[in-house]
């Protein structure tokens, strides 16, 4: 072969390497972080599901863990000043429906609590324990 | 182990860029026939082949040594397993094997013995050749200092390949056309003459365009890795630079001459032999160069690093031009060197006067520096562009005040006027770190190195940069100032109860906080009220914070149920907060409006107003001031 | 080329203890003292951070290591090592941390916190 033939054969080889390289594993790692991430969450979720059911939840439902200061008690709404919340919310103040109405009867204004929600989403996740911390 | 890995990289980098220039030089000579050429061709091929040999050698050195220093120990750069982890799991250690792919691949690219009468074959043989080199020299960027910087890597990377690249052209080059002159200039080859002397011209055109982008390219990294005077000449990074600057000077000059005198005058003997001599020198002034820029990569760049100001003096350029004689110095000095600017100028275009011209630019530029920089010069010492140890935080400015009032205030007589003032202010933290370190003896003030830890002196230093503030804050009032930010608040933490603490700093870019000071009982309404107006206040983007005067544990059950409280309410380390912020507003009850970028733009003492007006005054403003820095100047 | 290598041994060994990314936010803080045990250690630094050579450890006073050995590099932003921890009684806790930057440098440094 000709030297000229030998660089181009060989130019022709790098680019169709990379080209290979990139497709077979670049674009692949991307679409396996996001896989991953999602995999995560779910396993996260079921998790909660499982948390749930085991105490006595309705199918479908999740249950969450939460640390915070109480701020108010109404006999069906008590606000809390909270940590995150993994999976559902980020760390703010949020008033919170009881489950029944003696939930807030334990505890009193300024108490840091643990408590924990029960719910499918946000929307009607409520108060099913709280207790002094 | 330092200089282990400096010399190992210091011959890989060479080796590298020399084989750039090799084949950059055999491209930029043309296929000849001339028997001399093609043994300079021959020799310079073996050559090549001899620097790839080198480099992969020394790659590899450089990646065990590197693997040491990775895992701690220096047995794992004998360890297969340990090296194979740092080559192949970390960033730096796939673009090494990137790079040396490619050199073993140029390597038996070169290692075909072949043909290359044909045009097309000598060619494509050199193009290939030059083309591979450069690949695995410009990827060296992508690990260097350049790729740490984001935003902004792809940018600063790409001008560090063309530094790179440049060198490669250039330094490469006046080897390989050093060893042409040199063959050349033999009195039996001469009847090559003809091809060096055009060779050395197309050389001299392409290093004039490499050596500017050389340099643009150096200034721009340079802009990028050392932010300030400071760094360039506190830092061993600024110090290595300014060193390679050193050494471009009489490089630039060497080149000067050759353009200029030796060039024209080719191909007699004498300057043919002058010229080679030169060309040697500068290759040789351009190796220590190298190995300088070596040195810079293994350091950490002036950005991060802490400068020790070598000199007794520095420029300041805030130092305020009263007294009218300051004024007309300053004058005179601008006119004296805008004559010499002008005289710079006109020695560019007149040929004959251009020595005269030239001195007397010089002249006027020294005298105008003499008249007009002593008002600028003041005192400087070794700390003097230290960042501080500590924050510029609620519980640094408070312990600072605590040991300023035990140590200082005895002998200072409370907080005079002069640690007040403004020119106080303009002094650099790390000016008075060293007045407090070291003392005052023509005044009478002690060393306080040995009574004070360093963080405890960072400590009074806040606190003297919030006195002086805090002189100023009389100035602000109910109302806010558009487009007049300039109290900056100091951060702190917030505690509610046991939970993970959050930081005034949290609110940056994000909300104003309205941070209320007060006391029970006589707050109570006040509390009530911001707590019935709080979702609208927080609606337009306002955070309440409310910090009681006295810390206590039951603060939020103390404030009642009725209307509920929802703000926070910091129930520890409020000693630190009320102290701070008191300097600003004493009183049993004051609020302050902190903006989006952390400033302090309004201030209710003892009395309260609406606070909703002026909420709304802040959020119509239209410039937003930058965010202030974590620590003191 | 002596006096090249001595020039720039000199401004290597001037620096010391040199290194690139360097330790810019810590939660918990440094020096500092928390009711309630946290459930994570995370620190922030100035510049992105090779995972394979990046990692945190947290001992108590006598030494021990606490965490639960799952420092790891955030995966969203490249600057940010974290180490989740178990309910940890009161006591003093020392954070030591030893990370890679992208560049190629290696910085270690260490801080305690207190849980009362």
């Amino acid at each position: 072969m000709r030297v000229w033939q030998v660089a181009v054969v060989l130019n022709l080889t790098f680019a169709v390497g990379l080209g290979l390289g990139y497709a077979g594993w670049g674009r692949r790692a991307d679409a396996l972080d996001r896989e991953f991430e999602a995999a995560r969450a779910q396993v996260e979720r079921l998790e909660r599901e499982r948390q749930a059911c085991a105490a006595g939840g309705r199918a479908g439902e999740q249950q969450w863990d939460g640390r915070g200061v109480v701020r108010a008690i109404y006999p069906h709404l008590v606000v809390v000043t909270h940590e995150e919340i993994r999976g559902l919310l980020p760390a703010r103040t949020t008033g919170f429906p009881a489950a029944s109405p003696q939930l807030g009867d334990s505890v009193r204004v300024g108490d840091p609590v643990r408590f924990s929600l029960r719910g499918t989403l946000i929307d009607d996740a409520a108060l099913v324990t709280i207790e002094r911390w | 182990m330092r200089i282990l890995l400096l010399t190992a990289l210091s011959a890989h980098l060479a080796s590298s860029v020399l084989v750039v220039g090799t084949f950059f030089m055999l491209l930029l000579a043309g296929p000849s026939r001339a028997p001399t050429a093609r043994r300079w061709e021959g020799a310079m091929v073996v050559w090549g082949r001899l620097l790839l040999l080198v480099a992969l050698g020394s790659g590899i050195v450089w990646l065990l040594v590197r693997t040491a220093l990775f895992e701690g120990r220096a047995q794992a750069a004998l360890e297969p397993r340990a090296v194979l982890h740092a080559v192949l799991d970390t960033w730096p250690g796939l673009i090494w094997l990137a790079r040396h792919g490619i050199l073993v691949i140029l390597a038996a690219f070169l290692a075909i013995r072949s043909d290359l009468t044909e045009r097309r074959d000598w060619i494509a043989a050199r193009v290939e050749a030059l083309a591979l080199g450069a690949l695995a020299l410009a990827l060296m960027s992508a690990s260097s200092h350049a790729a740490a910087i984001s935003p902004g890597t792809a940018l600063t990377v790409a001008i560090d390949a063309c530094h790179l690249l440049g060198t490669g052209v250039w330094l490469g080059g006046l080897v390989a056309l050093g060893a042409l002159l040199r063959a050349a200039s033999r009195d039996a080859d001469a009847d090559d003459r003809a091809h060096a002397v055009i060779t050395a011209r197309r050389f001299s055109r392409v290093a004039l365009v490499a050596m500017l982008a050389l340099m643009g390219s150096g200034v721009l990294n340079a802009l990028a890795q050392v932010e300030n005077i400071a760094a360039l000449v506190g830092t061993p990074h600024g110090r290595l630079l300014l060193a390679k600057v050193a050494v471009l000077v009489p490089i630039l000059g060497l080149a000067a001459v050759n353009r200029r005198r030796l060039l024209p005058a080719l191909p007699g003997p004498e300057a043919m032999r002058r010229l080679v001599a030169f060309v040697g020198v500068e290759a040789m002034l351009a190796l220590v160069l190298l190995v300088l820029a070596a040195a810079m990569t293994l350091t950490t760049p002036a950005r991060h690093a802490e400068p020790v100001w070598p000199l007794p003096v520095r420029l300041s350029l805030d130092t305020p031009l009263d007294g009218s004689a300051t004024r007309w110095r300053a004058l005179l000095a601008s006119q004296l060197a805008v004559l010499g600017a002008v005289a710079l100028i006109a020695s560019f275009f007149s040929l004959r006067r251009r020595a005269p011209l030239l001195a007397g630019a010089l002249a006027l530029a020294a005298v105008a520096a003499a008249v007009g920089l002593p008002p600028f010069v003041v005192d400087a010492y070794p700390t003097t562009y230290r960042r501080p140890l500590r924050t510029y935080h609620a519980t640094s400015i408070a312990s600072g005040s605590a040991i300023y009032w035990g140590q200082c205030a005895a002998c200072h007589h409370g907080t005079p006027a002069d640690l007040r003032s403004a020119s106080t202010s303009r002094r650099h933290a790390g000016e008075l770190f060293w007045l407090v370190s070291h003392g005052r003896p023509e005044r009478g003030m002690p060393a306080f190195e040995n009574r004070l830890e360093e963080a405890q002196r960072w400590d009074v230093i806040n606190f003297i940069r919030a006195l002086g503030t805090a002189a100023g804050s009389k100035s602000l009032g109910a109302q806010v100032q558009l487009d007049g930010a300039w109290l900056i608040a100091p951060d702190f933490t917030i505690f509610v109860g046991p939970l993970a603490p959050g930081a005034l700093r949290d609110y940056r870019g994000r909300r104003m906080v309205l941070l209320v000071l007060y006391t029970l009982p006589g707050s109570r309404a006040r509390i009530s009220e911001l707590a019935r107006k709080y979702n609208l206040l927080s609606t337009l983007g306002v955070e309440i914070i409310a910090v009681p005067m006295q810390t206590s544990a039951d603060a939020i059950r103390e404030l009642g149920a009725s209307p509920p409280v929802l703000f926070p309410v910091v129930t520890d380390g409020n000693a630190a907060i009320i102290a701070t912020y008191g300097m600003f507003a004493s009183g049993p009850h004051a609020e302050l409006l902190i903006d989006r970028q952390g400033y302090v733009r309004a201030i209710w003492r003892d009395d309260t107003g609406e606070i909703q007006v002026q909420v709304e005054r802040l959020n119509e403003e239209k410039s937003v001031p930058p965010f202030p820095d974590d620590h003191v100047h | 080329m002596g006096l090249a290598l001595a020039l720039a041994t000199w401004g290597l060994t001037a620096t010391g203890a040199s290194g690139h990314a360097m330790l810019q936010r810590a939660e918990p803080g440094p020096d500092s003292t928390l009711k309630r045990a946290p459930d994570e250690v995370k620190l922030s630094f100035t510049e992105r951070l090779e995972p394979a050579y990046s990692s945190v450890r947290i001992l108590d006073d006598r030494g021990q290591q606490v965490d639960r050995r799952d420092s790891r590099v955030d995966r969203a932003n490249r600057a940010i090592l974290r180490a989740t921890l178990p309910p940890l009684p009161p006591g003093r806790y020392k954070v030591l941390w030893r990370v890679l930057s992208i560049d190629g440098d290696v910085t270690d440094g260490g801080f305690t916190f207190r849980i009362e």
